[in-house]
């Protein structure tokens, strides 16, 4: 549905030109939920604007469906207003001289797009009922607090039935709980209007509750492209393990295709380069097993426990062992673990990563 | 280092009034005093007849001779037609320039504002004096010159017209309003005309439902403002309208003080000020309303980036070609006319005849003028002590407006303010009136104190916008650590708060300096033969005839303040003040 080829686009602004979206290949396919996930300043904003047409890219190609809507070798440029999209901004974007109704039929009545003017009402009513914002049609936008004019923005972006919704950040200024609701709510819409999004977000964890794919983007490029468990679980490299969330590191040498030998001894995993190669060994916290007993199975290592926090629906373990600091988490809090004792951590041989270093 | 010695030394402060507080809240009262008295006192001498200080009864009359005369009502038409004049040339212009420089890719925008910003810093009065050697119908040289190339007998143009004073005045003000209205467009949320190009809206429509209707309140505020500043204005009408009988409010009250014949009339031009003060009051609240519906549809939350510029094509030579026109009509053309008048014996337009009489005699002359020495003495002497006064002053204001409790901060804060709409002559005018009335117990009459003492109170309302906007900007907490730590209030100002906000500071002094060397409105009100500035002498060597030597001094007045202005509007760029160099 979107497919984008190496696409570039340079920023003159300062001294030195940036080089935002550097070569970027992306491939959406239809009716798929892909979210673009990156620190700020990785280039994922000016990629989405690029497929919006806000920004005009200095190289590669973008195409919507069937249609070329940008090529900078080809010299070709359709402007935002003739790519049939819908958008959600991260400031809402809502116009403040208009009421909810307005906002959502002014591109109904003015766009391009045009449906039959009878229709437009009811076109109008069926976006705001599917965000739940019916009561207040005739309310102006002012006078709606945060995550209504949120609403009002993705029915605005719905009502003109898009072939693809493009979201820039639309939660990001939303409370935390309600945060979550809308998360679920778009992610639902999405699926059940069966359109194609891409989406911008440098949240983790919303990422991974929204996507059918992520793309994880650094400095303007793509790190790794995949579904949001392969890229948890089978991270390339320590950026994308890391950003994805926190991992146990160790520094290490490989010793044959199946051990590597770090600070607390052996570690029994997949290792890819030939012996000698400097590595680093990561374990995800939850992956770590504690017990306060040796259970004999590999890459079972002595340790100390320096302390245990209950946190509810997880606890935390602060270890040290070879010198080293590690963490784990647990969904049961184990009260025989104490504070200052021996304790057994266990790397489960499927759940150790190995990178280059 | 704080030693354990010192930690055991502190003692906590008495619970006794705060000194320091006390002589804060004292220079701030007495100057809000200072401002709404003599506005008071506007309204007091219109109430009155006869010169200041003899006895008078209460009376209407000077009212009803307002309104009887058909005098009065000429003047209100010719106020509000060079006002209108005024805003149909400024507004236009400066939302072309707000435009090219804000939404499109024009080439050396910086240059650009650069342009806009200094053209504004040179007197008006002077560039006044340039238009009517331009196009005088007796001596302008483009008419002399038009005459010539066509064979006419009478000139073609005229600048001793309304239209005439109206132009010239839309030309000064041009920058003010493209400041006024490139800020509302800077500060819209781009992402408000992008969402509707992406659903599918033209860009013809998107400019006229999206961006106008959410410019518009912020462009009615910039009218509003220039509607306030035109009813003001004295420098153009002053040099260019009075001599050919064209009365505006301003120039009709200066003329009602200073007539030909007989004697003041200062009860009339009080009844003419308190009307001003009523009118430029009840503008406020059409101006506060636009403004405070334009900050509604600013950007609230979210990254700030700027939409992409509209490309232009070659279009941009048409944005620079009447960047370039204006500049040269607003600043280059009359400057040329100045300098070449000042080089003449008398005004003739360029030729070989003319360039062979060239000569800096009047330059030599000029040199050994003492009068005109004793007037930049005491211009230098204003240029010193007035930016001085009003940055003090501003900030015991503004630190007691953003920083403290009190009460009546907000409407101190609004005191503080009211010089900026009311015309800086009606200050000028209460303070005459009050020193004539006190003249036998304090002679403050003529003297250079009281130029000084009006200057620092209409331009406190300047100074307290800059430093108020400073001072929100410096954390409370700031302050806080310090007060928790024992340190006084006013010690807390002086070692926390105003080394935080020094480049505010500076730039408030440098602006108010540079106000004071180029101000003429309030003192050809106040200053008598001894105390002249360089403002004065020249407007008196203008209105006695000495067109070639007010023509030579102002080349050296703006020869003076060229470096001043230049490395003033470096450090407002660096300081990023530019939004403020120029209201």
């Amino acid at each position: 549905m979107i497919r984008v080829h190496s696409l570039t686009k340079i920023f003159k602004t300062g001294p030195d030109p940036v080089r935002a979206v550097d070569g970027v290949d992306l491939r959406v396919e239809e009716k798929e939920f892909f979210v673009l996930l990156g620190l700020s300043g990785s280039g994922k904003t000016t990629l989405l604007r690029c497929v919006a047409g806000l920004e005009k890219p200095e190289g590669g190609d973008i195409a919507l469906g069937e249609q070329t809507v940008s090529s900078a070798q080809r010299g070709i440029f359709v402007p935002p207003e003739d790519r049939a999209l819908g958008m959600v901004f991260q400031s809402y974007a809502v116009w403040p001289h208009m009421t909810v109704f307005d906002n959502v039929a002014f591109p109904l009545v003015n766009g391009r797009r045009k449906p039959p003017r009878a229709t437009i009402r009811e076109r109008v009513m069926g976006a705001l009922e599917l965000v739940q914002l019916t009561g207040l049609a005739d309310r102006p936008v002012p006078f709606l607090s945060g995550g209504q004019q949120q609403r009002v923005a993705l029915a605005r972006a719905l009502a003109v039935e898009p072939k693809v919704l493009l979201m820039d950040e639309p939660l990001s200024n939303l409370d935390a709980r309600l945060r979550e609701e809308v998360r679920d709510e778009i992610r639902g819409l999405a699926k059940k209007l069966g359109i194609t999004v891409l989406y911008v977000t440098h949240d983790q964890v919303e990422a991974m509750a929204l996507a059918d794919r992520i793309a994880v983007m650094s400095e303007g490029r793509i790190l790794q492209i995949g579904g949001p468990q392969d890229l948890y679980d089978f991270p390339l490299n320590k950026t994308v393990g890391a950003f994805l969330g926190s991992m146990n590191e160790f520094e290490g040498t490989i010793q044959n295709d199946s051990h590597v030998r770090i600070d607390l001894g052996v570690v029994q995993c997949g290792a890819p380069n030939g012996p000698g190669a400097e590595v680093v060994v990561a374990i995800r916290p939850e992956d770590i097993s504690l017990s306060s007993e040796p259970s004999g199975l590999p890459n079972e290592f002595s340790a100390r426990l320096v302390s245990r926090l209950f946190l509810g629906d997880i606890t935390v373990y602060h270890l040290t062992a070879g010198g080293k600091t590690m963490r784990g988490k647990t969904t049961t809090n184990d009260r025989r673990l104490e504070a200052g004792e021996k304790v057994y951590v266990r790397f489960p041989v499927d759940k150790v990563k190995v990178f280059p270093k | 280092m704080q030693t354990a010695n010192n930690v055991l030394a502190f003692k906590p402060r008495s619970l006794s009034i705060d000194g320091s507080k006390l002589f804060l809240f004292g220079i701030s009262g007495i100057t809000a005093l200072a401002i709404v008295g003599l506005l008071a006192m506007v309204a007091w001498m219109s109430l009155r007849t006869g010169v200041p200080g003899q006895p008078s009864a209460y009376t209407f009359s000077n009212y009803t001779t307002l309104l009887l005369d058909p005098y009065s009502y000429r003047v209100m038409m010719t106020t509000l037609g060079f006002a209108a004049v005024t805003i149909a040339v400024s507004v236009p212009l400066g939302f072309l320039f707000a435009w090219f420089i804000e939404r499109s890719d024009m080439p050396y925008k910086a240059m650009a504002m650069s342009l806009l910003g200094i053209g504004i810093l040179f007197p008006t009065f002077l560039k006044a004096m340039g238009w009517v050697f331009l196009l005088h119908p007796r001596i302008g040289i483009i008419n002399i010159f038009l005459m010539h190339l066509f064979g006419l007998t009478k000139s073609p143009l005229n600048i001793a017209t309304l239209q005439g004073i109206g132009f010239v005045e839309g030309l000064t003000l041009t920058p003010l309003a493209y400041v006024m209205i490139s800020a509302a467009l800077r500060s819209m949320n781009p992402a408000l005309v992008e969402a509707s190009s992406i659903h599918g809206v033209s860009k013809w429509k998107t400019l006229l439902r999206v961006e106008l209707p959410l410019v518009w309140p912020a462009l009615l505020s910039a009218v509003i403002w220039m509607l306030t500043v035109a009813i003001a204005a004295f420098d153009v009408p002053g040099v260019i309208g009075m001599a050919n009988n064209i009365f505006t409010f301003s120039t009709a009250v200066y003329f009602m003080i200073n007539p030909n014949e007989g004697l003041p009339r200062y009860g009339l031009s009080g009844a003419y000020g308190t009307i001003m003060v009523a009118f430029s009051l009840v503008l406020m609240i059409p101006y506060f309303r636009a403004l405070k519906q334009s900050h509604r549809y600013q950007i609230i939350s979210g990254k700030s980036y700027q939409s992409r510029p509209i490309e232009l094509g070659r279009w941009w030579l048409l944005g620079w070609g009447i960047l370039g026109g204006y500049f040269i009509l607003a600043f280059v053309l009359p400057l040329l006319a100045i300098f070449w008048v000042s080089l003449l014996p008398y005004v003739q337009i360029p030729s070989r005849q003319a360039l062979a009489l060239v000569s800096f005699e009047r330059y030599g002359a000029i040199a050994f003028d003492s009068a005109l020495l004793a007037a930049g003495g005491n211009t230098l002497l204003l240029m010193v002590i007035v930016p001085t006064v009003v940055v003090a002053i501003s900030t015991a204001i503004s630190w007691i407006v953003t920083r403290s409790r009190l009460r009546g901060r907000i409407i101190l804060d609004a005191i503080a303010f009211l010089p900026h709409p009311v015309p800086h002559l009606l200050f000028a005018l209460a303070i005459a009136y009050f020193a004539l009335l006190v003249s036998n117990i304090v002679p403050l009459y003529g003297t250079i104190f009281v130029l000084m003492a009006v200057y620092v109170i209409c331009w406190i309302s300047f100074g307290t916008r800059i430093l108020n906007n400073s001072m929100i900007q410096v954390h409370r907490e700031l302050e806080e650590a310090a007060q928790v730590g024992g340190v006084s209030t006013f010690r807390v100002l002086w070692k926390v708060i105003l080394p935080l906000i020094r480049p505010g500071l500076t730039y408030a002094w440098i602006w108010t300096s540079l106000a004071a060397y180029r101000e003429l409105t309030m003192a050809v009100f106040l200053a008598s033969p001894k105390s002249q500035v360089l403002s004065t002498y020249v407007w008196g060597q203008w209105h006695g005839g000495g067109l070639g030597d007010a023509a030579a001094i102002a080349v050296v007045m703006m020869a003076v303040m060229s470096p001043l202005v230049i490395s003033f509007w470096v450090f407002a760029r660096r300081q990023q003040h530019i939004a403020a160099t120029v209201s």
